[in-house]
């Protein structure tokens, strides 16, 4: 079941199976303080969504509101180091065809209110989700049958599909775990939730305040640090530099290509090194049922246009990777073996000339809503213009790029990032017809039934065959244009240590932060 | 053989002089707010059609061109897309007459709640700058035309040139590093904390500020030199001369009067456009205001966040244009006396 296609559901195309960051980790320094310790305040800025922003955990329509729920909100499970690990569950089985799902709940844990987690939070969080966008971001949702659905104990509980589904814990990191109790406008304007933070203050559009969460039931090694914690909202890039070497904001996430490079340049500031760094893949959606993308040929030679090397070098400053045109780079199910299309413009110029197409026009739109995508689209417009099609640039306002839906989807060629750490579930919302994040319209059998069947398998190694089978015809059938994968441009002032990145890589979290010489 | 009326007695006479300058001054009054009413009534009807006639419509927009028709037309209904266009805009001025100008599209919310905080910034900012920008630009202004073709006047006329020529976004990257980024005596950027207004942190707004009145006080400096040179040569300013009135005299209580009230006038249609100076300093700045929420309404075709920011700007220049009226009237005798005989 597929929910409509809006304007809420876009960023979740980029972002869909995200995590609790605070587990999937890598320190960027050592030698953290001991929990409860004095460990300083924190003052991360991000690109949000103005005033149209709220708390809701099912409606993270932008970066700044992904950095919000991580911060207070945890998941059943999550995806760490390429497997499922459990966060808020302490196991989650399936039946022998994957209709039932037994979730047994981690004792101890409590939310921010002071209520213990229960089974009866988990049922309402997956069949009573008072978010309307609950069902478009998290679809799989949908498929959990209330009626059928078993509360054994309050820490043990059975949640029945309409549909068998073996992929389905695969879906469980996207989804924050809720208060059974819990009304739309309680999920907006207040937060309760189990994660390391505990809100204190939150205006939209401009900035939400969160202390530690005495109470946090993890490990003493996943005990968040910081005393404080603010995210604000700075949407130009420009404008986070600024902050962060005026010592106005400890930590500007999302730099763009040159604020990167001059950071990088200054003393007193860095940038989380590559590696340590959240990565993010940026690339270009086809429309590829419409001309002249339509034609399997021609989307291979745009492949073959784009010179990968320089768009790493001009991107990335060298943070990051080559790529096949996948979204999804070194998350669960990603194929290691996938090869990128040789760089030969003179081929593509070709190919797009024996199809009568040149001098097609070609409309990208793009924003600088995430670091690098106006640098990308220009890049890519180049290449187009190279092979031979009249290609047009539109950049939209970073504030509504990922609201306005129905552009996104219009447009024939359109910039997209991706925070996706699981490929199936990337693939299941991306190229099914009438998915919710279909932007292209891709439509292809083979690959429709195959990630059927993947999402049928209960077993892992299946679901990975047949998720290997669906990237290896999408390197060359597919939609997407993602030349690299790079490391995010998020600058940090000296003495800030501690940021981690979550299951998707896409964004730091600050669970495990900490000031130097605060304490 | 008709008797000759009695003379009237001093008081009724001017008590009658009275009663006749405030019926006077009551109908032009009447007369200027029943044109302003009028005038917001078109504005409202311009902005209301500006944005139904955009392409497409807010629902298809919303759920893209690939929704099903059912579900575009059952959103478009809700939305009450179906209406005659004349009905919706009755609709729509009533709900905005009562204070109500609807819930925003994708956050689907009270338009109203959702834009007090940033048009309350916005305005602060605005008002900040105006209160500042009046005095500055006739003190620069009146000295610059007092020494006309002087040293003085050379240098402001040169700066003035500089601050008109160079884009407010290009002065405001200046300002933040010199005063941000090198010497560090003010912000970089405008963060507030949650539920502070800029006037409690008000070290926030002196970059904008800045900014926005380097931006705005060139044309208007130069108006008022003009019009202080002009004045100058009036002869009503050499006969105070040949009187010996002593020159700040001669200023404060000849020219000023004089030079005032096309000022004003001019003053207050180029705060008008301040409106657009705000939108870039907000973004240059990442202050909470209006500017960001009007680029990201038009962008994700907010139609009822953009049309509440079209009305509540068009409210601020006609009710600005209304008091700059009154102001003008104050300061002129002649124009008094057309007002009380009107």
């Amino acid at each position: 079941m597929t929910p409509p296609l809006n304007r809420r559901t876009l960023i979740a195309g980029s972002a869909a199976a995200l995590t609790l960051t605070a587990l999937n980790t890598v320190q960027a320094q050592d030698a953290s303080p001991v929990a409860g310790q004095a460990s300083g305040s924190l003052r991360a800025a991000f690109v949000g969504n103005g005033s149209t922003e709220t708390l809701d955990p099912a409606d993270p329509s932008s970066n700044l509101a992904w950095a919000r729920i991580l911060s207070v909100y945890e998941p059943l499970a999550t995806i760490r180091d390429g497997a499922i690990a459990m966060v808020l569950a302490e196991s989650i089985t399936p039946n022998a065809d994957g209709s039932v799902w037994s979730i047994r709940l981690r004792k101890g844990v409590t939310f921010h209110s002071g209520r213990p987690l229960t089974t009866a939070d988990v049922l309402a969080t997956f069949t009573a989700h008072p978010s309307p966008y609950a069902a478009s971001y998290f679809p799989v949702i949908t498929t959990v049958s209330a009626a059928d659905s078993v509360i054994v104990s309050e820490t043990e509980i059975d949640l029945a599909l309409s549909t068998p589904m073996g992929s389905f814990i695969d879906f469980l990191p996207s989804i924050m775990v809720i208060p059974a109790d819990a009304t739309l406008e309680s999920l907006q304007t207040a937060v309760d939730g189990t994660g390391p933070f505990m809100l204190e203050q939150f205006e939209p559009g401009n900035i939400a305040s969160y202390r530690r969460n005495p109470t946090y039931w993890g490990p003493a090694e996943q005990q968040p640090l910081l005393d404080t914690l603010d995210l604000v909202q700075l949407n130009d890039s420009a404008a986070r530099l600024n902050a962060l070497l005026a010592g106005q904001i400890d930590v500007a996430c999302g730099l763009g290509v040159a604020e990167g490079a001059q950071l990088e340049a200054t003393s007193g500031f860095s940038l989380l090194p590559a590696g340590h760094s959240t990565k993010y893949t940026p690339g270009i959606v086809l429309r590829t049922d419409r001309p002249p993308f339509d034609n399997p040929e021609v989307r291979n030679a745009v492949r073959m246009a784009i010179d990968r090397k320089a768009v790493l070098d001009t991107l990335g400053m060298g943070r990051g990777r080559i790529t096949a045109d996948t979204f999804v780079v070194d998350g669960l199910y990603s194929s290691p073996n996938l090869t990128p299309a040789p760089y030969d413009p003179d081929k593509a110029r070709m190919i797009v000339e024996a199809a009568g197409l040149k001098g097609t026009p070609v409309d990208i739109l793009t924003s600088s809503v995430d670091a690098g995508l106006v640098e990308l689209a220009t890049l890519f417009s180049e290449s187009l213009t190279t092979i031979g099609f009249d290609a047009t640039l539109e950049v939209a306002p970073a504030e509504s790029f990922w609201l306005n839906m129905g552009s996104l989807a219009d447009a024939t060629a359109k910039s997209m990032v991706s925070g996706v750490n699981s490929y199936l579930e990337y693939a299941s919302f991306s190229y099914l017809p009438g998915a919710v994040f279909n932007l292209s319209g891709y439509d292809n059998a083979d690959v429709t039934a195959l990630i059927g069947e993947a999402n049928a398998a209960t077993n892992f190694a299946e679901r990975q065959k047949i998720a290997h089978q669906v990237q290896v015809i999408l390197s060359t059938d597919g939609p997407d244009i993602v030349p690299v994968a790079l490391f995010s441009n998020h600058g940090i002032r000296d003495g800030v240590s501690g940021i981690q990145t979550d299951l998707s890589g896409q964004f730091p979290t600050f669970g495990r932060a900490w000031i130097a010489g605060a304490s | 053989m008709i008797d000759a009326p009695a003379s009237l007695p001093a008081s009724d006479i001017v008590s009658e002089a009275t009663a006749r300058r405030t019926r006077g001054f009551g109908g032009w009054l009447l007369r200027r707010v029943a044109t302003s009413i009028v005038v917001l009534l078109a504005v409202s009807l311009l902005v209301f059609l500006a944005t139904a006639v955009l392409p497409g419509d807010a629902a298809r927009a919303q759920l893209g061109p690939r929704a099903p028709e059912a579900q575009v037309e059952a959103l478009r209904e809700s939305m009450g897309l179906n209406r005659p266009l004349v009905e919706r805009y009755g609709a729509w001025l009533l709900d905005l007459l009562g204070g109500d100008a609807g819930s925003s599209i994708i956050a689907k919310r009270p338009v109203t709640a959702m834009l007090a905080t940033p048009a309350t910034n916005s305005l602060i900012l605005g008002c900040v700058t105006m209160v500042l920008l009046v005095p500055l630009t006739l003190a620069l202004g009146l000295w610059s035309g007092l020494r006309a073709n002087g040293m003085a006047d050379s240098i402001i006329g040169v700066l003035v040139t500089i601050c008109y020529a160079v884009p407010m976004f290009i002065v405001a990257t200046m300002l933040i590093y010199v005063f941000a980024l090198r010497l560090r005596w003010l912000p970089a950027v405008s963060l507030l904390p949650a539920g502070e207004s800029p006037l409690q942190a008000a070290e926030i707004l002196i970059l904008p500020v800045v900014t926005l009145l380097l931006g705005s006080s060139a044309y208007l400096v130069r108006i008022v030199r003009a019009r202080t040179i002009a004045v100058l040569d009036a002869d009503f300013v050499e006969a105070a001369r040949l009187r010996g009135v002593s020159t700040s005299r001669l200023l404060l209580r000849h020219m000023l009067p004089s030079v005032l009230p096309p000022v004003i006038q001019v003053m207050v249609l180029y705060a008008a456009s301040l409106v657009g100076g705000v939108v870039i300093v907000e973004a240059v700045f990442g202050y909470p205001g209006l500017g960001q929420e009007l680029l990201r309404a038009v962008g994700s075709r907010d139609i009822p966040v953009v049309q509440a920011i079209a009305m509540l700007a068009a409210t601020i220049c006609v009710c600005g244009n209304l008091l700059a009226d009154l102001l003008v009237i104050a300061l002129s005798p002649r124009l008094q006396a057309e007002v009380w005989a009107s």
